[in-house]
């Protein structure tokens, strides 16, 4: 800060600014070209004050002078003039009658009388012709000259001398004329007159000035003393010194204006210092604290639009530190352009006091081309009417939260989308491919949720480790990089791709890696993995490739995880038509468009029908009907399932309870009604079924809930407390799919089920090798000392019939006997069934059934809308 | 200027008329005692019963032969003494002396001029004789020649006789005063 306060001292210095003259200022003055009256000015008070007082004296002397010698003058000339008039009135009177009778001799005596006056040296009588007529001369005045000229009556002053030139009258009559001249006495006795006054004046002048000498000091001496302590102050900055104060006056009240001034100085210089005292800590709190936290700072002037940004600040950008104020432009051209106008509204909303703050994370490019990303935050400084004038804050480098997933310390999704703009845009450039792989962890939550969240942390590290180590050792490491995009989701892209086959080996040696198991909590655990491959040429924005990616993964992963698949256009349409069913789904219910489709359940011992599987079929208003696996998956992915599930549990109940009512059979048809996952745990499934029941009046021995094996151990304790409720119901429970599922067999002991249905998937491989038959025998055999019956699915052949019935099976299902069946086909099937049970009984009286005769005449009457049915025999 | 000018004029009109009486020239005399007996009737006081009126004009008055022709007219014309004009009347005999301020007795009367100041019975003239011995003999001035200049001489106590007060600085310049 310091150079802001000197520039301007020097500035105001060289550029030669009138510097004010009380000031020691050595070069401001400029003798060459002083005038007199600033020499004079730049004299001491004391100097000044003595030499007006000098000139005051000495004009006021000298006018005295001259005033009193022109009086004296005029007084001595008067004089002089008066006593020669009279000495010329007495000798013309005398000189009348010697003129009038032009006796010469007469007027010389006349003459010779002003012997008795020793001022007149001369005296002439001039007779009526102007010609002189007498003449007198003192002796010892100078030597004769010629008559002087007769002038006019007057008296004269020539010389010194006083000239009187006088009418010599008798009567009315002029006779002639008397001239007299007085000596130089007047001037003699006027220089001396003049010397004395001279002399007076110069012993007045000298005591004037003594006494002025004498005098100033007592103005000056004070302002003196006062000006030193003042030059002692400006020297010594202590602002304890007082000036002392002598008598009164305008002296007396400058000391006291002084040394007030001094007194508000010095408290102001205490407070000054105090409070630069308790701003230097604070601010060096605050640099310590700022340098500990490693934050830049920035301080902007709005009014002028300048801004200061800390070293610090500048170094986290890479830029050169520097001590001048920037342009806040510098700044905005940092930022993300996608971020600009975000911050630039955060700011503004702030200035305006639409915000209590400014805060906002935001990306900045760092000079190594890299963008960083920094959290700013700002509070501005208001005047009286609230304007911002100023805003100051902080920034920190936020790049390692914000782009690291702190679990696996892989970078995050952030960071990912960031890599895949600059990759972007790199490729754009040069033409190159690059490859992103989606990578999702098989049945992660089933980890999470048995072996707890430790443990599914642990294997998400370890994952992440396998992961990075397959692309450092698989693939050009520097253009390479992976990503924790969040959960068990993973992300990995690769640099300069020459085509899908490349990212194709690199998934297959990730799958490779993921092949040994992890250790977790003791255990042993395989982790499978889905790998979806986008291409940098099939999207325009990082996240068209992170959604494409997803999209192949997702197609992986449906046609049996732990596999790869490479993003094809394909995909994104059945993507596309996969977001159409869940949203299409929402309303079917509503419209209706939701039917249920029925598929018997034969009994191996009787060939007779116990009942039907609820299954539901959505009848598209453009895709015609569509089969569970269509939708059910992508119902099952929201709680849309629940609502689906609990119109089929509805509609089946009510559909059977109506064929009870029309139809008699022993025993009582069932159906079995799949209940989902999220329906078994996610609670209100008890409440269902006690409120369907109610509603239709159906037989609760009737109903059997179907849920499969996974779902029960998704939540084992919830599901059971559910199973055990319904159980106490009575109502039949089955277990579906068994075999897919990580649960042991022993672990079915524990569970209230009535039955087990065996997975199609072994009843299909019955004929190729003897490892299912093993399978499905130890299933029957558990079943059996649990004391559950079990249903064989997907029965397609004799052979597996005989097999099945061979290795124990109760209960068949399959297109071998029948394809699931609409509503009414089904019921068209039972009312000719019960027709003939009917007619049976007719025929025998009360005798017994023969359901076989009854399956044969179904197949006869149905030949053509149930091709199935006729191998029931 | 003008003023000036005409103010020269006249000193110089002036001069030459009194160069005319310049004393040099023995033909200008009589000039001169003409120019003499208008002066003595400014250093003289007559007492106020020699004059009839207060503006009665100041007479001299030339007794027999007239020696100055016309000059005595000429120095007299136009001058006053008191506001009084001068006449210049011609006597034959004393008898006719009455009325008269200044009485000049020319040369030749003054051989026997005793007799005739004797006959003077009015008081109150100054009588001038025109010869050396005129004022021992009873008038009270009288003229002489003095190396060409005329110069006169004063009898005091016929001034006396006569009630007349002469001016000291006339008597100042008479050459002998005879008793």
């Amino acid at each position: 800060m310091s150079f802001h306060i000197s520039i301007p001292v020097a500035l105001r210095l060289f550029a030669g600014q009138p510097i004010c003259s009380s000031g020691p200022a050595p070069f401001a003055i400029r003798p060459h070209n002083m005038r007199p009256a600033a020499a004079f000015s730049n004299r001491s008070i004391g100097v000044r004050l003595s030499l007006l007082i000098a000139l005051n004296s000495s004009v006021a002397l000298t006018s005295a002078g001259f005033a009193l010698f022109g009086y004296e003058s005029f007084l001595q000339r008067g004089a002089a003039a008066r006593e020669l008039s009279a000495q010329a009135r007495i000798i013309a009177e005398s000189s009348t009658a010697a003129l009038s009778f032009s006796d010469e001799r007469a007027a010389t005596q006349t003459l010779a009388a002003l012997r008795g006056d020793s001022h007149v040296v001369e005296g002439i009588v001039y007779d009526r012709n102007g010609r002189p007529f007498s003449r007198y001369e003192r002796a010892g005045s100078p030597p004769a000259s010629p008559a002087p000229q007769l002038r006019k009556t007057g008296v004269y002053f020539e010389n010194g001398a006083v000239l009187v030139f006088q009418p010599i009258r008798l009567g009315d009559e002029s006779l002639g004329t008397i001239f007299l001249k007085s000596n130089n006495e007047v001037r003699a006795r006027l220089t001396q007159y003049v010397g004395i006054v001279c002399l007076v004046l110069l012993l007045s002048q000298g005591f004037a000035l003594l006494l002025s000498y004498r005098l100033q000091s007592t103005i000056t001496a004070p302002i003196t003393e006062l000006s030193g302590v003042a030059r002692s102050i400006s020297v010594d900055k202590n602002y304890a010194v007082r000036a002392v104060r002598h008598g009164g006056g305008e002296i007396g009240i400058l000391i006291d204006s002084f040394n007030h001034m001094l007194s508000q100085i010095e408290n102001r210089e205490l407070a000054r210092k105090a409070a630069e005292e308790s701003l230097r800590e604070s601010e060096e709190r605050y640099a310590l604290a700022a340098r500990g936290a490693n934050d830049g700072l920035w301080d902007w002037k709005l009014a002028t639009g300048e801004i200061y940004f800390s070293s610090r600040w500048n170094q986290m950008l890479g830029r050169p530190d520097r001590d001048r104020w920037s342009d806040p432009e510098e700044w905005f051209g940092l930022i993300h352009p996608a971020d600009r106008d975000r911050v630039r509204a955060a700011i503004e909303a702030h200035r305006l006091g639409a915000a209590p703050e400014f805060s906002s994370e935001y990306r900045m490019r760092h000079t190594n081309g890299s963008f960083i990303w920094v959290l700013t935050r700002g509070i501005a400084v208001r005047n009286s009417e609230g304007t911002a004038i100023r805003m100051a804050g902080s920034q920190t480098d936020i790049t390692e939260g914000k782009v690291a997933d702190p679990l696996t310390s892989l970078p995050n999704r952030l960071y990912f989308l960031d890599k895949l703009e600059c990759s972007l845009d790199a490729a754009r450039r040069s033409k190159n491919l690059f490859a992103v792989l989606f990578l999702d962890l098989d049945r992660f939550k089933l980890i999470n949720d048995s072996l707890g969240h430790a443990a599914g942390d642990e294997l998400l590290t370890g994952v992440a480790g396998r992961l990075r180590a397959s692309v450092r050792t698989g693939w050009k490491a520097r253009q390479s990089a992976v990503a924790r995009l969040g959960g068990d989701e993973f992300a990995i892209l690769l640099g300069d791709v020459g085509d899908a086959a490349d990212a194709a080996v690199v998934a297959q040696r990730i799958l490779d890696k993921l092949d040994p198991p992890f250790r977790l909590d003791g255990r042993q655990v395989f982790a499978t993995i889905s790998i979806g491959i986008a291409l940098s040429s099939s999207g325009d924005t990082p996240e068209d490739l992170l959604r494409n990616a997803d999209t192949a993964m997702y197609h992986a992963k449906s046609r049996g995880k732990a596999r790869f698949a490479v993003f094809d256009e394909g995909m994104r349409e059945r993507a596309v038509a996969r977001l159409e069913i869940e949203t299409g789904l929402r309303k079917a219910i509503e419209a209706q468009q939701l039917i249920i489709y029925y598929q018997p359940e034969i009994s191996v011992s009787t060939q007779q029908v116990i009942g039907y599987e609820a299954l539901v079929r959505w009848n598209h208003p453009a895709r015609g009907i569509l089969a569970p696996s269509e939708f059910i998956p992508i119902a099952e992915e929201s709680d849309l399932i629940v609502h689906l599930g609990r119109w089929v549990l509805k509609e089946a109940c009510r559909q059977m309870a109506e064929w009870h009512k029309r139809f008699v059979f022993d025993p009582p048809l069932t159906i079995s009604v799949n209940i989902s996952s999220r329906h078994l745990n996610d609670g209100g499934l008890v409440e269902d079924v006690e409120r369907v029941l109610r509603e239709t009046g159906l037989d609760p021995k009737c109903l059997k809930l179907e849920v499969t094996e996974s779902s029960v151990m998704q939540d084992p304790e919830t599901s059971l407390r559910t199973l055990r409720r319904l159980k106490l119901m009575s109502i039949g429970l089955e277990i579906d799919d068994f075999g897919t599922g990580y649960s042991s067999l022993s672990y079915l002991q524990r569970l209230p089920f009535d039955t087990v249905k065996i997975d199609r998937s072994f009843i299909k491989e019955l004929g190729a090798g003897a490892e299912s038959s093993e399978i499905v025998r130890t299933i029957v055999e558990l079943a059996r000392s649990l004391e559950m019956d079990v249903v064989a699915e997907g029965v397609e052949t004799r052979e597996q019939l005989q097999t099945v019935t061979a290795l124990g099976c109760d209960y068949v299902q399959g297109y071998y006997f029948a394809k699931p069946m609409g509503a009414p086909t089904t019921q068209a099937l039972l009312a000719t069934r019960d027709e003939m049970q009917r007619a049976f009984a007719a025929l025998r009286g009360a005798g017994s059934r023969d359901p076989r005769g009854d399956a044969q005449h179904e197949t006869k009457s149905r030949k053509d809308d149930v091709p199935v049915e006729s191998r029931v025999l | 200027m003008s003023r000036r000018g005409a103010t020269l004029g006249l000193v110089i009109a002036l001069g030459n008329c009194l160069a005319a009486e310049s004393p040099e020239q023995p033909l200008d005399e009589y000039r001169v005692k003409a120019a003499f007996l208008y002066n003595f009737a400014k250093f003289v006081e007559w007492p106020s019963e020699a004059f009839q009126s207060p503006n009665a004009p100041f007479a001299i008055c030339v007794l027999g032969r007239d020696p100055f022709g016309r000059s005595l007219e000429d120095t007299v014309a136009g001058r006053t003494i008191e506001s009084r004009y001068f006449v210049v009347r011609h006597i034959s005999s004393v008898k006719q002396v009455s009325g008269c301020h200044v009485l000049f007795i020319g040369s030749v009367e003054s051989k026997r001029i005793s007799p005739m100041l004797a006959e003077i019975k009015t008081a109150g003239v100054l009588t001038v004789g025109d010869s050396d011995g005129a004022a021992s003999e009873g008038a009270i001035i009288s003229f002489k020649l003095e190396a060409g200049k005329v110069r006169f001489a004063i009898n005091a106590a016929a001034a006396e006789r006569e009630k007349l007060r002469i001016s000291s600085r006339l008597l100042s310049l008479a050459v002998a005063v005879a008793q």
